[in-house]
C-alpha cells in the first residue's frame, strides 16, 4: 500500500487521482491543493464573466467523486523535502509520500512595471480573478486587454458579450501569433472589428495610472487610453517556486520524459506545471492546454500506480469560440513548414489550411468550420501516409469514412 | 438489451437520406450540415454512412469540461446533456471519428442520440445499409471486425488511402 500525494486540483491532478484509486484502490491517495475549491473548468470562466453560466455550474465533480481520496483543499505547500520524502505546508504539517506528483499548475504572468497591480487590472486565471472582473463588467463601460493570445482573445469576447468597449494591446504584428498564421489570424481580426473591437498591434502597455473609478493604460506610442477595466492575458508561468531546482530539472516548467517522470522516477508532473515530450519534438516543450493536461494526468496516475503507460507528445492542439466565429488550431499549422506540402482554401467564409511533411499531415487551421477537428487530429497523430490525396483531403470534408477498405 | 447501429457499406447507393431525415428530425431543417450521420462518398465508387459509435470509453466524454457527456449504461448512448454543455467544443476536437457535430443554433455539442430508441435513418434507408441491431455476440464481432479494419487504415504502417 502505497502513499501517493498529489499536488494541485487542477484537471491534471483530478485525472491522476481518480486513475489512481480506479488502478490501485488499496492506496492511500491525498491531494493538496491551494484554491479552496473542488476542481472546476477554467477555459469556462470566459462564459461565466458573460453571465452564460452560473458560478456552481463551474464545478463539473461532484464532492462524492472523490470518496477514498483525501482531499486538503485551501491549502499551500511551501516546500518539497526530497530526501524526506515529505512536502511541508505553511503552518508546519508535514505530509509523507512513496511517489508524488506534482500538479500545481500555472500563475498568471504579471509584468513587473507601474499599476499592473491595482484594484481594477486583473488578470484571468482562477475563479477569484473572474469573480472580480465579473463584477467590473457593466455595458458603455470601457475595457483594455493586455495580450493577443487565446486568452486575452476569449476575455475579449466575454466582456464584448457584457456590452463593454473592448481595445486589445498586442504587442506582436498579429493576434494568435503563437497559433495561427498570418491570414486566419487577419480573418479573426477583422471579424472582431466588425464587432467593434479595437486591436493596436505592435504595441505595448508601459505602465498603469488610477485615478480614482479610471484607469489610465500609457502605451510605448505615448498615447494614453482612458477605461474602467484592465485585463493582464500576458500568458501564465508554472507554479514552482517551491520546487527545489538542483533536484528537480527544469526548463519552462518541470521537465518529464514519456513516462511523465520528473528527475527521479518516484516524482511525477503533470498539467500545466510540466514541460513534457512534444509531440513532433523529442525534446520537452511548455503548451498549457486542457486536453494536454487530462493525458498527462491520465498517464501519470497509471504508472503511479504501477503501470507503463507512455504519453504521446504535446500536438498543441486548440478549439475555440469568439462572438460566434469558430476556429481550431492543430499541430504545426501556424507556421509554414515549406511552401510545397502547404494547402490552403478559402471559401464562403471559411479558412482551411493542411500542412504536410513527406505526405504526412502534420499541421491545420481551421476557421469559420471545424468539424474536421477530431479527424484531423488524428490523422495528425498517427502520421497517415496520404500522398496523392492532400488535394482531395482539402477540397472536401475529412471523414475516417474514407479509411474504410474499398 | 441494448442496441447498435450497424451500417453494411456495400449495401450503401449514396442517396444521403439518412442526412435528410436526420437533420430534419433533429433541427427542422433538411440540410445535411445540421445532421448527425455524414454519408461519405469515395469517389463515386463506394458510400458509407458514419455516426457517433457510441464509444465504451469515448474520448469526447473524458475530455469535456464540464462532464457534460455520459454513457448510459442501460441504453450504451453516449449522450450530451445540453444543461451542462457550454458550446467549448473540445469534444469537437477529440472524436477521432468526426462525429461530434456543433449545433450553431443551440450552442452546443451535437452528436446521434439514436433517435431515443426509434433511429430514423434506419427507418428511411431503402436499400438497408443501415440495420439498429442487438448487442449480440455475432454483431459484436462484426463491428469488432470492422474497427480493426479502422485500426489498421488508421495505423502508420497503411499504405496508400483513397
Amino acid at each position: 500500500m502505497l502513499n501517493q500525494l498529489i499536488i494541485g486540483n487542477g484537471i491534471s491532478g483530478t485525472t491522476a487521482a481518480l486513475t489512481l484509486r480506479q488502478k490501485s484502490p488499496k492506496d492511500k491517495i491525498t491531494v493538496i491543493a491551494e484554491e479552496p475549491f473542488l476542481p472546476y473548468a477554467r477555459m469556462t470562466l470566459p462564459d461565466y464573466i458573460a453571465g452564460l453560466t452560473p458560478e456552481d455550474a463551474l464545478f463539473p465533480f461532484d464532492r462524492s467523486l472523490f470518496t477514498s481520496i483525501q482531499m486538503i483543499l485551501g491549502e499551500r505547500v511551501e516546500e518539497v523535502r526530497i530526501d524526506e520524502s515529505a512536502v511541508v505546508l505553511s503552518g508546519g504539517k508535514k505530509i509523507f509520500f512513496d511517489n508524488l506528483l506534482i500538479a500545481a499548475g500555472a500563475s498568471a504572468q504579471i509584468p513587473d512595471i507601474d499599476g499592473f497591480r491595482q484594484e481594477g487590472v486583473y488578470p484571468i486565471r482562477d475563479l477569484s480573478h473572474a469573480r472580480k472582473i465579473r463584477a467590473c463588467a457593466a455595458p458603455g463601460n470601457r475595457a483594455v486587454v493586455l495580450g493577443g493570445g487565446l486568452v486575452g482573445l476569449e476575455t475579449t469576447g466575454a466582456l464584448v458579450s457584457c456590452g463593454m468597449n473592448v481595445e486589445m494591446i498586442v504587442a506582436s504584428s498579429q493576434i494568435l501569433s503563437r497559433v495561427f498564421d498570418r491570414r486566419g489570424s487577419e480573418i479573426i481580426e477583422k471579424f472582431l472589428q466588425k464587432k467593434g473591437v479595437t486591436i493596436r498591434k505592435r504595441s505595448e502597455a508601459i505602465g498603469i495610472d488610477g485615478r480614482e473609478k479610471k484607469k489610465i493604460v500609457h502605451l510605448n506610442s505615448g498615447e494614453e487610453l482612458a477605461c474602467d477595466l484592465v485585463i493582464i492575458a500576458k500568458g501564465v508561468t508554472p507554479n514552482v517556486n517551491f520546487i527545489p531546482r538542483c533536484r528537480l530539472e527544469q526548463a519552462r516548467g518541470i521537465i518529464v520524459n514519456h513516462r511523465m517522470q520528473a528527475s527521479l522516477p518516484h516524482i511525477f508532473a503533470a498539467g500545466d506545471v510540466a514541460s513534457a515530450p512534444g509531440f513532433f519534438e523529442e525534446a520537452p516543450i511548455y503548451n498549457a492546454i486542457w486536453g494536454e493536461a487530462i493525458c498527462q494526468g491520465r498517464v501519470a496516475g497509471e504508472n503511479m500506480a504501477g503501470g507503463n503507460h507512455t504519453y504521446e507528445g504535446n500536438l498543441r492542439a486548440n478549439i475555440f469560440e469568439i462572438l460566434g466565429l469558430k476556429a481550431s488550431a492543430i499541430g504545426k499549422g501556424g507556421g509554414s513548414v515549406s511552401e510545397k506540402g502547404t494547402f490552403y482554401r478559402e471559401e464562403y467564409g471559411a479558412y482551411k489550411k493542411l500542412v504536410f511533411e513527406n505526405s504526412k499531415l502534420v499541421g491545420a487551421l481551421l476557421v469559420g468550420e471545424i468539424e474536421e477537428a477530431g479527424v484531423l487530429q488524428y490523422l495528425i497523430r498517427r502520421q497517415i501516409d496520404l500522398s496523392g490525396a492532400e488535394q482531395f483531403y482539402l477540397q472536401n470534408r475529412v471523414s475516417f469514412g474514407r479509411l474504410l477498405p474499398t | 438489451m441494448a442496441k447498435t447501429l450497424k451500417v453494411n457499406y456495400h449495401k450503401c447507393t449514396g442517396c444521403r437520406a439518412c442526412e435528410m431525415v436526420c437533420s430534419l428530425v433533429h433541427s427542422g431543417e433538411c440540410n445535411p450540415r445540421k445532421s448527425n450521420i455524414h454519408n461519405v462518398n469515395i469517389h463515386d465508387e463506394k458510400f458509407v454512412s458514419v455516426m457517433c459509435f457510441q464509444c465504451e470509453d469515448p474520448p469526447c466524454a473524458k475530455t469535456c469540461p464540464m462532464k457534460a457527456i455520459e454513457k448510459d449504461l442501460q441504453s450504451g448512448m453516449v449522450k450530451v446533456n445540453e444543461e451542462r454543455c457550454v458550446g467549448c467544443k473540445l469534444c469537437v476536437l477529440a472524436c477521432p471519428f468526426g462525429n461530434m457535430s456543433f449545433s450553431a443554433s443551440s450552442h452546443h455539442a451535437s452528436k446521434c442520440d439514436l433517435c431515443d430508441g426509434d433511429p430514423q435513418c434506419v427507418f428511411y434507408c431503402s436499400p438497408g445499409a443501415i440495420s439498429f441491431v442487438d448487442l449480440s455476440a455475432e454483431n459484436l464481432q462484426k463491428k469488432e471486425d470492422l474497427s480493426l479494419q479502422i485500426i489498421e487504415a488508421y495505423s502508420p504502417a497503411k499504405g496508400k488511402l483513397c
